[in-house]
């Protein structure tokens, strides 16, 4: 599904030029749970944005379903981060103005999904984490656990086929972090494809491939049976 | 989705009232600014439009060149021109000649003489009045009044002069001064809706012509071109080209004075205007008739334009700082699917939902402050700017480019935030779009500061004009119009002298003269005729005056700097020419070296008597004339020097006197250091609208500067807090929160200095007398500015660090 061939990612210093990313070949196919461990500053970050399609600024190549996505125009890459990749940030980074439940029906509007069908959407999600009693609250009122609950729903509203974590549960404590481990777990369970970085080496268990990045490079790629 | 929009707008309105409110306020404030300057301006240039013929109507002027030197202006005619002009070129439909009453006349009720009044708004026309203006009549027949013997009054006059009885076939009598008393009586035929604000035309009573031209002076057709008392319309055919008008007039013109323009070596040129625009033409300045200043109208139009756009500024800068704070959400937005023109549609429709409300708040502050604006700008707008069309038309075009322009560059600015870069972390803040907010800042503070400088200078130039020293003394003078009504077997100039010996008998009374005109009220007279006896006629130059009693001179503290007025007798023996006085101006414009030398010189206009020092006897606007006073006993003004004390009871003793000596005539009196005052009006008026723009203006910048020194102290708490922790001191901060923002404003005085000093010194440029531009005034604006500025950042600043250190650093 996704295949990466030799991507480096620098940054121009002064002096020298500064490797982020250096020869990073990778696949993963649909259905996989992949966890990405390392050091701080080591890249994880950078490889998902780049994964996600937020960042556009590196060489090599990247296939998506057999397309290549860096050469394919702005365009194109909007259409397809729309339709296959869904984000859950460390900070939630839910819309304060909103409420719960307009926080998860806005990627439906950049959808032009119907009113009718949103509703149904949005309540389905509700229904599933729980949070039907919490839909007018506004982010403010909730806890970590709860909001990040949010932020997984608004990420698979659009059913998307990827959905990129980063540090997902950095922010919250070890029982809130098993809620939301084993919502992913779940998730992947019905197909959808799992990219997460973590520093939690409890978080990887849930997963069924562990990447160690270190200095930019993947130095292990491991299969974990469960 | 437009309900997600809308719903993230007002809640983001909410979120921080008191940003919102700065925010909305001064973009309010603007619009309702706009909105009156915009009213005003519609007004003054829908005078005369309410004309059926408005656009075919013009006004005649003609222009006189003397030996190829610089043309003077007539805005007045001789009584033949507009004949002339009708019998000899077919492009004249009709004319219509207009002679105000110079000065007042009385008027009374024929039937009942209490009902006395003295009127200025007097006017003698033509009977084609009503069919070349559009003045509807209330009672009478459009085609029958202006007929010999009749009059015709306004609604509120009639009223005045009758009641509520039916005016029509009663009868007042006019009495009127010119140069000798002149005498109406007229029965009333038609009465006249009261005339509008807007018209150019402002008058009360309207004498056929027929009974001007029954004085004797009318049967000598030479006064018909010469004497310039008349102001002519004609109504054109409307296929006529003006410029060939022009040269039809021109040509007629000057073949009706040849000979006499052959003589002086002068020729002239006949002027048509639009009648519809003479009223904001500074250059045809018309007596007794309304005027405007396209100067003005255009000043306020740049300053409505300029408050307009420092709210502009002001609501981009406090949108771009407010955007800051929503990087995120335009972050998460893009991170779910939003395109870059929907995130610059969502914050453009934001942008237009804020200009919404602060149109409306502008239009419920225009509405609201309209009475005070009236009586601070002496006008009486009322809003009726929404009801015209126009208004429709250019209003909501205004509306989308104000919310383009405010809207576009925080829009632009946000949605070009990319998600990977304020996603980062756990915070999601972004800096960026300081160097326009600077930009803007200084640009706002810059125009106030040139504000600030023009207020300086306008005050100083108007108190300078109202405290120069004229070389007269106006204090404690007062004037009573002669008596008009005489009757018959008296002699009006021995009355007059028996009413002055009596009133200078009561104590408190100084001295009493008589003159044509008095200081403040213009000359009595011009000529173009002006020269010595033996000087070639090509020689002529203009001059004015007035007729003067032997008084005049001491009672006004005038100088001579040669001759004497004292025993000198009004008659001269038959053949002999008239005694004048001049002024020191008009004795070196003749060509005398020393003013001493025109003593005993005989000149056009008489034998010169005496010599005066210079004086102002009009407002500092106009530069000294040369000046002719010729000596007369029987004039239309009385001065009266008065003592300090007891002035009531003096005033009542004197209107007692002037009563029984002058039966029938109205008592009115007037101060002439107030009237002269009048002169000045305008610039005081000018005066006043430039403080408030200017306060609104600085008003609306300090708004700008608040909301962003409030924001910018948030953004730095922790750095404060952290700082705090290392020993700063409260004063420390302060000056490290202000020190940005005068860095600003000194950049902002560095700008506006040049621009106030080039535009000061054309300003001044409007009066003969003018004060000098001096490096303490920018110097004050500017330390004005500074103080202003650091007034309102250092309480945020203060706030920010008077903040317990240990809250701030908790709550990152
Ligand atoms: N815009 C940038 N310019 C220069 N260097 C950058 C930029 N963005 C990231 N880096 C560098 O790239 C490296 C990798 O950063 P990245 O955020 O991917 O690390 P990470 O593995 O996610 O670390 P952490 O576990 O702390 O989140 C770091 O050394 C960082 O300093
Ligand atoms: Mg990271």
């Amino acid at each position: 599904m996704i295949k990466l061939s030799n991507i480096d990612k620098y940054v121009d210093s002064k002096f020298q030029r500064v490797f982020i990313l250096k020869g990073i070949d990778l696949e993963i196919e649909q259905g996989e749970f992949v966890t990405l461990m390392g050091p701080s500053g080591a890249g994880k970050s950078t490889l998902l944005n780049i994964i996600g399609l937020l960042d556009d600024d590196y060489v090599g190549d990247y296939e998506f379903e057999g397309e290549m996505v860096n050469k394919m125009k702005e365009k194109q890459r909007h259409a397809l981060h729309k339709k296959e990749f869904g984000n859950i940030f460390q900070a939630y980074h839910l819309i304060d103005e909103l409420t719960v439940y307009e926080n998860i029906e806005t990627p439906l509007l950049y959808r032009s999904v119907s009113s009718s069908e949103r509703k149904s959407i949005v309540a389905e999600l509700l229904d599933r984490f729980n949070m039907v009693a919490k839909k007018d609250l506004f982010p403010a009122q909730l806890s970590g656990g709860q909001q990040q609950l949010v932020g997984i729903a608004r990420a698979i509203a659009g059913k998307p086929r990827v959905l990129l974590a980063d540090e997902p549960t950095g922010n919250l404590h070890s029982n809130q972090a098993k809620q939301i481990m084993e919502v992913f777990a779940e998730l992947n369970r019905e197909g959808t494809t799992i990219i997460q970085a973590t520093h939690a080496e409890e978080n990887a268990a849930y997963g069924n491939r562990l990447l160690e990045i270190v200095d930019g490079k993947i130095e292990e790629d491991k299969i974990l049976i469960k | 989705m437009w309900k997600n929009y809308i719903k993230i707008a007002w809640r983001n309105l909410w979120k921080n009232p008191i940003y919102s409110m700065i925010n909305i306020g001064g973009l309010g404030i603007g619009i309702a600014c706009c909105l009156l300057i915009f009213q005003y301006v519609a007004f003054e240039f829908s005078f005369d439009e309410f004309h059926e013929n408005a656009s075919d109507i013009y006004h005649v002027s003609w222009s006189r060149v003397q030996n190829e030197g610089e043309p003077s202006v007539n805005t007045a005619t001789g009584w033949q021109v507009g004949p002339a002009l009708a019998e000899e070129t077919p492009d004249v439909r009709r004319y219509v000649r207009i002679h105000p009453e110079y000065g007042s006349a009385v008027v009374s009720n024929s039937d009942h003489p209490v009902k006395t009044f003295e009127e200025e708004k007097v006017y003698y026309v033509d009977s084609t009045f009503f069919q070349l203006f559009t003045f509807p009549l209330v009672y009478g027949d459009a085609s029958r009044v202006l007929e010999p013997g009749t009059l015709v009054l306004s609604q509120s006059a009639a009223k005045k002069y009758f009641g509520e009885e039916d005016p029509i076939g009663h009868s007042l009598d006019v009495t009127g001064w010119f140069g000798g008393e002149f005498h109406y009586h007229g029965v009333v035929n038609g009465v006249f809706k009261d005339v509008p604000t807007n018209s150019q035309l402002q008058f009360e009573f309207l004498v056929p012509m027929s009974g001007l031209f029954q004085q004797s002076e009318y049967n000598d057709p030479s006064t018909g071109w010469g004497w310039n008392n008349f102001i002519t319309y004609v109504q054109l055919r409307p296929d006529t080209d003006p410029v060939e008008v022009d040269r039809k007039f021109t040509e007629i013109y000057m073949r009706h004075r040849q000979e006499n323009f052959q003589r002086s070596n002068v020729r002239a040129y006949v002027t048509t205007s639009p009648f519809r625009d003479v009223y904001l033409n500074e250059d045809l300045a018309l007596y007794s008739f309304a005027k405007g200043s396209s100067r003005a109208v255009y000043f306020f139009i740049i300053i409505g334009l300029i408050t307009l756009l420092i709210a502009l500024f002001n609501y981009i800068n406090l949108s771009i700082a407010g955007a800051l704070g929503r990087a995120r959400e335009v972050g998460v937005r893009k991170a779910v699917g939003a395109q870059k023109f929907q995130l610059i549609f969502q914050f453009i429709s934001e942008s237009a939902l804020t200009v919404f409300i602060s149109t409306v708040l502008g239009f419920a502050i225009a509405g609201f402050v309209l009475t005070t604006v009236n009586s601070l700008a002496d006008v009486g707008l009322t809003f009726w700017l929404w009801k015209s069309s126009g208004f429709w038309f250019v209003f909501p075009f205004l509306f989308f480019v104000i919310i383009l322009i405010s809207g576009l560059y925080p829009a632009l600015m946000l949605s070009s935030f990319r998600s990977m870069d304020v996603l980062k972390g756990n915070k999601g803040t972004f800096k960026g779009g300081s160097r326009m907010r600077e930009g803007l800042i200084v640009f706002q503070f810059a125009i106030s500061i040139v504000l600030l400088v023009g207020t300086i200078v306008v005050y100083k130039q108007v108190n300078y004009m109202q405290h120069m020293d004229l070389g007269m003394n106006l204090e404690q003078v007062m004037t009573v119009p002669g008596p008009k009504l005489i009757p018959d077997g008296v002699d009006r100039t021995n009355a007059v002298e028996t009413f002055t010996q009596r009133l200078s008998s009561l104590s408190p009374v100084g001295e009493i003269a008589t003159s044509g005109s008095i200081p403040g009220k213009g000359f009595a007279f011009g000529t173009n005729g002006f020269r010595k006896a033996s000087a070639d006629q090509s020689e002529e130059i203009a001059a004015s005056g007035t007729s003067i009693d032997t008084s005049f001179i001491n009672l006004y503290g005038l100088e001579l700097v040669a001759g004497d007025i004292k025993n000198r007798s009004y008659l001269v023996p038959e053949g002999e020419p008239s005694h004048i006085l001049i002024n020191e101006t008009a004795a070196y414009s003749l060509g005398f070296d020393k003013p001493k030398d025109a003593l005993g010189e005989e000149l056009s206009h008489g034998l010169v008597i005496g010599v005066l020092k210079d004086f102002n006897w009009s407002s500092a606007h106009h530069a000294r004339e040369n000046t002719i006073f010729y000596l007369s006993p029987n004039n239309p003004y009385i001065s009266i020097k008065l003592g300090t004390e007891n002035l009531p009871e003096t005033i009542s003793a004197i209107e007692a006197l002037y009563k029984q000596h002058f039966p029938g005539n109205p008592f009115q009196y007037a101060f002439v250091d107030e009237q002269f005052d009048q002169l000045y009006k305008n610039d005081h008026r000018f005066a006043r609208l430039f403080v408030v723009f200017t306060s609104l203006a600085i008003f609306i910048a300090c708004l700008g500067l608040l909301g962003l020194a409030t924001y910018t102290t948030r953004q730095r708490t922790k750095e404060i807090g952290v700082r705090k922790v290392l020993g700063a001191s409260v004063s420390g901060i302060v000056a490290l929160l202000s020190k940005e923002f005068v860095r600003l404003i000194l950049l902002a005085i560095l700008i506006a200095s040049p621009i106030a000093w080039y535009v000061m010194n054309r300003w001044l440029q409007n009066y003969a007398y003018q004060i000098e531009l001096k490096w303490w005034m920018f110097v004050g604006a500017g330390m004005a500015a500074i103080v202003i500025a650091l007034l309102t950042v250092s309480s945020q600043a203060v706030k920010a660090a008077l903040m317990n250190p240990v809250n701030s650093l908790r709550s990152e």
